[in-house]
Parts: structure tokens; C-alpha cells; sequence
């Protein structure tokens, strides 16, 4: 009977919760995937028409384009930002006097919002009157660098700008991480005889393992969901090449009235999105049991 | 020792030199702030001249203390109400039978994988249907919502891994209800996980400006970022940039107090989750 009326009172506890995820989160969503089969503007009367948006979207070229730009853009946010942040943290902890100044440094651009970082970095993109320009052109550089107005760099100039922002949080994670092993092992492996750069690769990044899952799955997540600066920095431009998913979407929806368009893209981003971080975050974890 | 400490100098120098490149956009826009509004010299001539100007300019453009008002308003709200939702839910998971305890947890994990813009129109239109299209209810609902996955997946293992299920049994053999339980036993060993979830939830809500965008058209509503929309015209005209650079330090400075003095608690709720997730 106790047990009974703990477990009502438990599932009451879930209410709340329920009720926002419910309507805000899984119902828009449920909705988006139903007009992803029609040719709603986002505005009056609309039609079924099965399959068409996406046969549209494989045609134009806009799911391949945002798909391949998505992943590009997160791979790059998950290899450069945890190979910057792990070896920062690496660094930091070999009990440097200046560690807490600079991991207090360190961690300023992920206080700001993304809309200032964007602001502070198109002035650094910025052609003619940047700061990589003036640096540039004050060593002596006559070829002008235009990294966001470049087709062929507009992405990952944009995906560092979120390397940039988000390095502070991953290194103190890895921080943290490092802090956690054990001072015997550290010990006994220099006993045994490792020098430093075993005692980093054999060691410490083995018993890393469960902290590298957290912010490789962090960076892919963030990664595959970038939007901000790309709708501030690029606007997915030069042409399409630095449209990522949700922008596309995002685009479509609003500036092009193409709302069915768009939400058939929602779906097929939801699908992708969610097969790849399970399939990732598995590996992960199989790679954790073996280290 | 000689040699560590000269290893030790090594490395700080090269470190900060690295550091020094890293922020080196933030310590130009710093300098440029403080620049008279006619001045369009080069940036790299850090802080050739110190004056407010722009920082009169950008903060009457700003509306600023409105707009801050606004965005303490709305962050503290939705962090609240973030706090009681997901510790509430969170404690169910983590005590209700195995099975569907798992089952809510995945359900619940799964919306990480969910992005607001994926659904906009859909979002506009049940926020309209509820009657809170454009008041300062619809961002905050969805601040809420966008946060508790994470918030609870955090929770539920932090409740796993640090509240002894032994010692809600004795709390239960002396009389006391689930709900008396749950508020004085499990919230006071909760609270690194509640830090955790102010500091890696509240930061971003602060910050956001796309649901704002979305939900908020009224002038008077703005908080500090969406008032930094209002600018990206001036990106294009070279002559803007003091005013823009004043803009961007005056919407960071509060974070960027709320950190100094409270550093500590920045450093531990980020790596709760992180180690004990």
C-alpha cells in the first residue's frame, strides 16, 4: 500500500516536467515532421503531398549541401576544440604556480553571449579594416585574407569562432578529469619507469577515457545544432557554403515562406542527428570499457 | 630544482604568449570601446585614447538598464522554475521502478538531440494558442524546456551516485512522506547538482537571443543580447565599430562580474556533471 501511493507521488513529481516537454519540445516537433509532407507557407491553406519536399530537397542539392556542412562543421568543433583543450589542460596541470590565473583567463569567451562573440569576431574576419587583415598587411602580407568571405574557408572560420567560445568549458572539464586519477597510479607508472610523455599517453588519456566521451559528445551535439554563428557571422553565405542544418532550416522556413521544405529537412536533420550521436556515443563507450 | 624551475618559466611564458594570442580579439574590442567616436585609426593601437563616448552612445542605444532589468528578470525566472521542475522529475526517475525510471530518462535525454529551430512555427503557434505569445512568458517556457534535458540527466545520476537510497528507507521508517523526504533530505545533498545546473543552464539563458527574438517584438521587452541585434546593421560601416565594441562589453560586463565573484562555484558546477555523469 505504501509502496503504492510513493509510487503516485513519484509520478506526480514527473508532472511539471512532463507538461513543458511535452508541449514545447515534442509536440512542435511531432507537428514539424506532419507539415514536412505538406506545402505549407507557414501562413493559410495547405495540401498532402506525401514525399515531394524531400525528393525536392535531394534534387536542389540544399540536403546534401547542409548535411555535408553540418558534419564538416562539427567535426572540426570536436577534433580541434578537445585536441586544443586537452593538451591546455594537459599543460595546466602540471602544477603550475599560474594555473588558477589562467584557467580564470581562460574561460572569459564562454561567459559571453554568442551574439557579442559573433560581433567581436566579424570584426576580426572583417576585409579591408580587421584584425586579421591589419595583421597581415603590417608583416608585409599583400594577399588579402577574407576568411568568411571566402566560399572555401566561410565554414570553418566560423566553426572556430565556436571552438573559440566553448575551449574554456571543455578544458576545465578536462581539468577536472585529470584531477581525478589517482596520485598513486601517477606514482606507480614512474617507478615502473614512464617518462612523462608515456606517463601522459599510457596513462593519463586511458584513464581520460570517460571525460573525452562527455566533451567529444558535447562538441558533436553543439556541433551538429550550430546555428548562432552562422545566422550572425556568414548568414550561410558566400552562396550556400556555410549553410549548416539548422540554418537552412531556419531560412527556409522564415525568409523563403517554404515551411513545408523546411520541416522535411527538420526530419531528416532529427534522424541523422540522432543516429550518428547514438552510434558515436556507443563507440564511446566501447572504447571507454577497453581503456 | 634548478632546472624545473626554469622548465616551469619556460612554460608559462609560451602559455601566456598562447593566451595573450587567444584573447587578443576581446583585449582590441576592450581598446576600441574606450576610443573617441570619430576616431577610425587602426585597432591595433591599443588604447591610444581612453574616453566614454561610446560607451554613452551604446548605452542610451541599449536602453541598458532596461534591458538589463529584463534579462535579470527573465534568466532568474526560468532558472527558478528550471530548479523545481527538474529536481522534482529527476528524483522520480531516479526512485521509480527500473524500468521506468530508464524509460523516462531516455525519453527525456532524447530532446537534447532537438533544436528550437527545427520547429519554430509550430512552437509560435502553441505559444499563441496559449495566449502568452508575446509577453515574457513564451521565452521563458521554452528556456525551461530547452534546459530540462540535460538539468535531469545530470540530476538523476547525481541522485544515484550521492544520495544513499539507505537513508531516505530511515527517514521512512520515522514517519516522513516522499515529499517531506524529497525536501529536506535529497535537496540539501543535491546541491553541487543544483550549482551545476544554474551555472551550465543559467549562463546560456542569459545569453540566449534567439528564442527572445522569436517570442519578444516589443521594444520595451528586449533583454541585453536581443538589443545587440539592433546593431548588426552597423557591422557593414567601418565608423560604427567604437559604439558596437562599447555595446558588446556592456552586455558582457554583468556575466563577467557575477563570475569574479563567484568563480568557485563556475569551476565546480561545470565538472559535476562532466565527472560524476
Amino acid at each position: 500500500m505504501a509502496d503504492r501511493r510513493k509510487r503516485y507521488i513519484l509520478l506526480a513529481f514527473l508532472v511539471p516536467a512532463l507538461s513543458f516537454y511535452l508541449i514545447f519540445w515534442i509536440s512542435p516537433v511531432l507537428m514539424s515532421f506532419f507539415y514536412g509532407l505538406t506545402n505549407w507557407s507557414g501562413l493559410g491553406d495547405y495540401d498532402f503531398i506525401g514525399l515531394k519536399n524531400f525528393k525536392y530537397l535531394i534534387k536542389e542539392g540544399t540536403m546534401f549541401n547542409s548535411l555535408k556542412n553540418t558534419v564538416t562543421y562539427a567535426l572540426f568543433v570536436v577534433l580541434w576544440g578537445n585536441l586544443q583543450a586537452l593538451s591546455l589542460a594537459l599543460i595546466l596541470n602540471m602544477k603550475l604556480r599560474t594555473k588558477g590565473f589562467f584557467r580564470t583567463v581562460f574561460y572569459i569567451p564562454a561567459l559571453f553571449s554568442t551574439i557579442v562573440v559573433a560581433f567581436i569576431w566579424s570584426y576580426v574576419y572583417a576585409p579591408h579594416y580587421g584584425m586579421i587583415y591589419e595583421i597581415t598587411s603590417t608583416i608585409g602580407f599583400t594577399k588579402h585574407l577574407n576568411l568568411i568571405g571566402n566560399s572555401a574557408t566561410a565554414l570553418l572560420a566560423t566553426a572556430f569562432v565556436e571552438t573559440w567560445k566553448t575551449s574554456g568549458t571543455m578544458t576545465i572539464i578536462y581539468l577536472a578529469g585529470l584531477q581525478n586519477i589517482p596520485e598513486e597510479i601517477l606514482e606507480s607508472a614512474k617507478i615502473d619507469g614512464c617518462g612523462a610523455w608515456r606517463t601522459t599517453w599510457n596513462v593519463k588519456i586511458p584513464m581520460l577515457a570517460n571525460t573525452i566521451t562527455v566533451n567529444v559528445m558535447l562538441g558533436l551535439i553543439g556541433g551538429f545544432k550550430s546555428f548562432d554563428y552562422v545566422f550572425a557571422l556568414t548568414g550561410g553565405g558566400p552562396g550556400k557554403s556555410s549553410s549548416t542544418l539548422m540554418y537552412s532550416i531556419y531560412k527556409m522556413a522564415f525568409a523563403e515562406s517554404q515551411f513545408g521544405k523546411a520541416e522535411a529537412l527538420a526530419a531528416v536533420a532529427f534522424l541523422f542527428i540522432l543516429v550518428v550521436s547514438v552510434i558515436v556515443l556507443l563507440f564511446m563507450k566501447r572504447k571507454e570499457m577497453e581503456a | 630544482m634548478k632546472k624545473s624551475v626554469r622548465n616551469e618559466i619556460l612554460v608559462t611564458v609560451g602559455i601566456g604568449l598562447f593566451f595573450l594570442l587567444f584573447l587578443s580579439p576581446i583585449i582590441i574590442a576592450l581598446s576600441g570601446s574606450f576610443r573617441e567616436l570619430k576616431d577610425t585609426s587602426s585597432y591595433l593601437k591599443l588604447f591610444n585614447n581612453i574616453s566614454l563616448e561610446s560607451y554613452k552612445e551604446a548605452f542610451s542605444k541599449m536602453k541598458y538598464f532596461r534591458s538589463l532589468k529584463n534579462s535579470v528578470i527573465i534568466t532568474c525566472i526560468s532558472t527558478c522554475i528550471l530548479l523545481v521542475t527538474c529536481s522534482m522529475a529527476g528524483y522520480a526517475i531516479a526512485r521509480l521502478k527500473h524500468k521506468l525510471g530508464a524509460f523516462f530518462q531516455i525519453f527525456f535525454l532524447a530532446g537534447m538531440i532537438v533544436s528550437a529551430q527545427m520547429s519554430i512555427i509550430p512552437m509560435y503557434r502553441i505559444v499563441n494558442k496559449l495566449g502568452i505569445g508575446n509577453t515574457i512568458a513564451a521565452p521563458i517556457c521554452l528556456y525551461v524546456t530547452a534546459a530540462l534535458p540535460f538539468s535531469i540527466f545530470l540530476y538523476t545520476n547525481f541522485i544515484k551516485s550521492s544520495v544513499p537510497v539507505a537513508l531516505e528507507e530511515a527517514a521512512r521508517v520515522d514517519g516522513a512522506g516522499v515529499v517531506h523526504t524529497f525536501r529536506k533530505i535529497v535537496i540539501p545533498l543535491t546541491k553541487p547538482a543544483l550549482i551545476s545546473i544554474v551555472i551550465t543552464q543559467g549562463v546560456p539563458i542569459w545569453n540566449d537571443f534567439f528564442f527572445g527574438m522569436l517570442f519578444l517584438s516589443a521594444p520595451k521587452q528586449k533583454t541585453l543580447p536581443l538589443t545587440m541585434l539592433n546593431f548588426i546593421g552597423d557591422m557593414e560601416n567601418a565608423t560604427q565599430w567604437n559604439t558596437l565594441f562599447a555595446a558588446c562589453f556592456l552586455s558582457a560586463v554583468p556575466m563577467l562580474m557575477v563570475y569574479m565573484f563567484l568563480q568557485r562555484y563556475f569551476v565546480g558546477g561545470l565538472t559535476v556533471g562532466a565527472v560524476k555523469g
